[in-house]
């Protein structure tokens, strides 16, 4: 079977200038996503994880097409999607949605709650008359867990957490195939959380759309996710099944990523072994030669600074770009 | 006896419309040497406790109860004797590291100035103290970066930067306000070491304020759980965790999907957090409660102590542990 989406050896760069820069100076690329690949069968989910400045929101725009893409293709069924006349891109597009990261900041504050749910019918769907878009809202809007009877009302009358029902309602009311939802939790308080990731697996099971969650928390994602692509400044570092991943991991960086994330049991946090990295994210400005991870890695060995890892499948769905991933016992 | 002692704490902040009940009742103590973290979401009153102790309370706030401090107590003290012990006795660090430095003064000069200030040090004699402070605090090349501006580094670092300079004139207690929520968790797996690193070395108390369970099992010795400005429940990290006594801090354990465990789906809290601004008679937490009686709604449970730990839910023990 077609997987739904595949992104083949995608870019994004932007051209920035330095501050401290001369006016005249040329501006730098910035490579925000370098060559990345990944595939996002129907019905399933793909977890993206990484740290700030890894790419991943550059990932989720250039998929849905507000990041210029530099190089690659992303396919949908099949089809590439900058080959089509813009008029046929945009029908297509409403098979793919966005959940925002900010719940009340990704409405709009002078629109009903109606009027916000209804808009992506209104735009796609021209021909349908009112009284059908009233009930196609009201019925999503049951199923996000709000009542309907709150339609009229704005968006700075909801928590937080109710925000986020109406964005994902907004995001749900075309059937989309994909959903794309980027940090949906992070802004929510701990208590809500669960709220909002149960409702996401539930309205899953029921549509039967693929989502691509991004987070930074490894626990949300490995939680939510059947499959997750860890992406490091703009680089893919490893792809494994949730659990696998989580359980063996391959990759120096993935590992690291692991042993930093708190467990919330005191016991468990002081007998479990933790790699602490040093330093920080390098720039995306320098590019290196070799791997991005080397000024990091634990384990890293004098070629990791001049070549270049290359991806390789070490069973169907584990991918490493890690030339010494099995060399290192520890996990 | 205590370092730091919060007594029948009350924080109300008078608003044109309405009062703002933030804290209601709050009663703790620091040890020396010891970490304590107050737990709760936004909204619990967890920083404004915080604030209510180093007297950084907004205008509009008004507080009641005491808080003691080696014997002393800082809500009966002028303006010019609490600015004595700020810094120099208890210090604090923010969640937003951009925000606490002053973007128009060069690092030397924000470090040097609390020497000056405190100590009346000579510059030249503070600048070599700030260096050596930045080495303990793990900046790399701490003499070219001590020049720098806030905008040349980046978040861990001035979190870094701030956490020496709260140092500085050797503070008995620590005050950390969500110290890693800006950060990346490699970078807070970085800070976390470090906080760990300066009790051992410094033998500073530290308050850490926090909504991050994760966080607060791998470094505190004691645990408040905070809803709706009130202490739910409180006692040493390795009981509360093993078995936790109040309804919310088991829900708040039980909603969390964890790393080394693998769950179907999450236990749900329903419900939203409380709104501040209505004056609860009963237990905060009523409302999403699994186990709520009708006693609830009305009277709000008093703290009770079994043994070394708090709790103050009406349900009694034996029954809810079953």
């Amino acid at each position: 079977m077609n997987p739904l989406l595949q992104v083949e050896n995608l870019t994004v760069s932007y051209q920035v200038s330095a501050r401290n820069d001369w006016p005249w100076t040329p501006p730098k690329t910035l490579t925000a996503v370098n060559q990345v690949s990944l595939e996002v069968r129907k019905r399933e989910t793909l977890g993206v994880v990484g740290e700030s400045g890894s790419g991943k929101t550059t990932l989720a725009k250039a998929i849905v097409g507000t990041a210029p893409i530099g190089a690659g293709r992303i396919l949908l069924n099949g089809i590439d999607l900058a080959s089509l006349d813009i008029e046929v891109r945009r029908q297509i597009r409403k098979e793919i949605s966005m959940v925002f990261q900010d719940p009340l900041a990704a409405l709009n504050p002078r629109m009903t709650v109606g009027q916000i749910i209804a808009e992506p019918l209104r735009t796609h769907r021209p021909r349908l008359d009112n009284s059908e878009v009233k009930s196609r809202v009201g019925n999503m809007m049951e199923r996000v867990g709000l009542l309907p009877n709150l339609a009229n009302r704005y968006p700075h009358e909801f928590s937080g957490g109710q925000c986020q029902r109406i964005g994902i309602a907004r995001a749900l009311v075309l059937k989309p195939k994909l959903v794309i939802c980027d940090e949906p939790v992070a802004a929510l308080d701990v208590s809500v959380r669960a709220q909002v990731v149960n409702l996401l697996q539930d309205l899953q099971r029921e549509f039967g759309m693929a989502m691509i969650v991004i987070s930074h928390d490894m626990s949300i994602i490995k939680h939510i996710s059947a499959r997750i692509l860890v992406m490091y400044v703009g680089q893919t570092m490893e792809v494994a099944p949730a659990l696998e991943l989580v359980m063996r991991p391959q990759h120096p960086y993935t590992k690291a990523l692991i042993s930093s994330v708190p467990v919330p049991d005191p016991i468990a946090e002081r007998l479990r072994p933790r790699t602490i990295l040093k330093g920080e994210l390098p720039s995306p400005l320098n590019p290196v030669d070799g791997c991005v991870f080397e000024s990091r890695c634990p384990q890293a060995r004098p070629d990791c600074r001049t070549s270049r890892p290359v991806l390789q499948r070490l069973s169907k769905d584990h991918l490493v770009a890690c030339p010494y991933h099995d060399v290192s016992g520890i996990t | 006896m205590s370092l730091l002692d919060v007594r029948n704490l009350e924080v109300v902040f008078k608003t044109t419309t309405t009062s703002v009940h933030a804290v209601n009742q709050i009663s703790f103590q620091l040890n020396e040497g010891e970490i304590l973290s107050i737990v709760g979401e936004s909204g619990s009153g967890k920083s404004q406790t915080a604030y209510a102790t180093m007297g950084l309370l907004s205008r509009n706030a008004e507080t009641k109860g005491a808080v003691f401090f080696d014997g002393v107590d800082l809500t009966a003290l002028s303006e010019a004797e609490l600015a004595k012990i700020r810094a120099t006795q208890i210090a604090m660090i923010f969640q937003n590291p951009m925000t606490s430095l002053n973007p128009y003064m060069r690092i030397s000069d924000q470090m040097t100035e609390v020497l000056t200030f405190h100590r009346n040090l000579s510059k030249a004699k503070a600048l070599k103290i700030c260096i050596e402070m930045l080495e303990a605090v793990q900046i790399p090349d701490s003499k070219e970066r001590i020049n720098m501006f806030p905008h040349e580094c980046s978040g861990g670092m001035r979190q870094r930067i701030l956490i020496a300079t709260s140092l500085l004139c050797r503070p008995r207690v620590l005050i950390a306000d969500e110290p890693t929520t800006a950060l990346d968790v490699t970078i807070q797996a970085q800070i976390v070491d470090l906080l760990k690193r300066i009790r051992q070395k410094f033998k500073t108390a530290i308050l850490l304020i926090t909504h991050d369970l994760g966080l607060v099992a791998g470094m505190s010795d004691r645990i408040i759980v905070m809803y709706g400005g009130q202490i739910m429940e409180s006692g040493p990290t390795d009981d509360i965790f093993a078995s936790p006594k109040h309804p919310y801090t088991v829900a708040l354990l039980e909603a969390v999907p964890r790393l080394d465990r693998s769950s179907e789906e999450l236990t749900v809290i329903p419900g939203d957090p409380l709104d501040a601004r209505i004056k609860w008679n009963g237990c905060p937490f009523e409302p999403r409660c699994k186990f709520r009686l009708p006693v609830c709604k009305e009277l709000r449970p008093a703290i009770k102590e079994i043994g070394n730990r708090t709790r103050a839910c009406h349900l009694n023990v034996e029954t809810f542990m079953q």
